[in-house]
């Protein structure tokens, strides 16, 4: 299989896991998105190890990097203020209902991802870098 | 960061795909290096220079 072949194959399970999961949603069928996503996921496997070319290289794995780091610096960022400001005065805001508890979750989602980043930081600060 | 990638890949008659097969990576990523987009790591840099039968020293300037 060459790249483009698999870039196909990842497109058509993402599309099908998508299809179950909407369907599961709306049948209320929850075992049927976890199945999805597992054989999802199984399937996205098998077919990057039938790719005879190279899929992903340093560069790849660097540009990742940068993209997660700017993509949680965003969110925690924005998450965490956000979050303080729902807090703070989610229950004041005229015709907008109780928006305390969203500001929480927000709040607990941005701590979660810095406690996250945390801990991978330290373990691979503690390994170093291959 | 510069290199002469360019020239040495001309000078063997090697296409960006057969040097990113020899070197063991993705076409884009010898394009990115060949226009001074992306420095490479030591390991990359010697398999760059490995395949093009020559050393970092004379693949990659660096200034400064």
């Amino acid at each position: 299989m060459n790249r483009t072949q698999f870039a196909r194959c990842g497109s058509l399970i993402g599309g099908a896991i998508g299809a179950a999961v909407g369907f599961g949603v709306a049948t209320g069928n929850y075992l049927l998105i976890i199945v999805a996503v597992v054989l999802g996921v199984v399937a996205e496997y098998v077919c990057k190890r039938c790719v005879s070319e190279i899929v992903e290289d340093e560069l790849v794995y660097r540009l990742s990097e940068r993209a997660a780091l700017r993509a949680f610096q965003a969110f925690a960022l924005t998450a965490g203020l956000g979050g303080a400001l729902l807090v703070a005065f989610g229950n004041q805001l005229p015709g907008l209902g109780q928006l305390r508890p969203v500001g929480m979750t927000l709040a607990f989602s941005a701590c979660s991802l810095l406690l996250l980043y945390l801990v991978f930081y330290s373990y691979y600060a503690r390994k170093g870098m291959d | 960061m510069k290199n002469r990638i360019k020239e040495f890949r001309a000078r063997h008659n090697l296409t960006q795909e057969a040097l990113a097969k020899k070197a063991g990576v993705r076409r884009e990523t010898i394009v990115f290096l060949e226009k001074g987009r992306y420095n490479p790591s030591l390991k990359l840099a010697h398999d760059v220079a490995k395949a093009l039968k020559t050393t970092i020293d004379e693949l990659f300037i660096f200034e400064g």
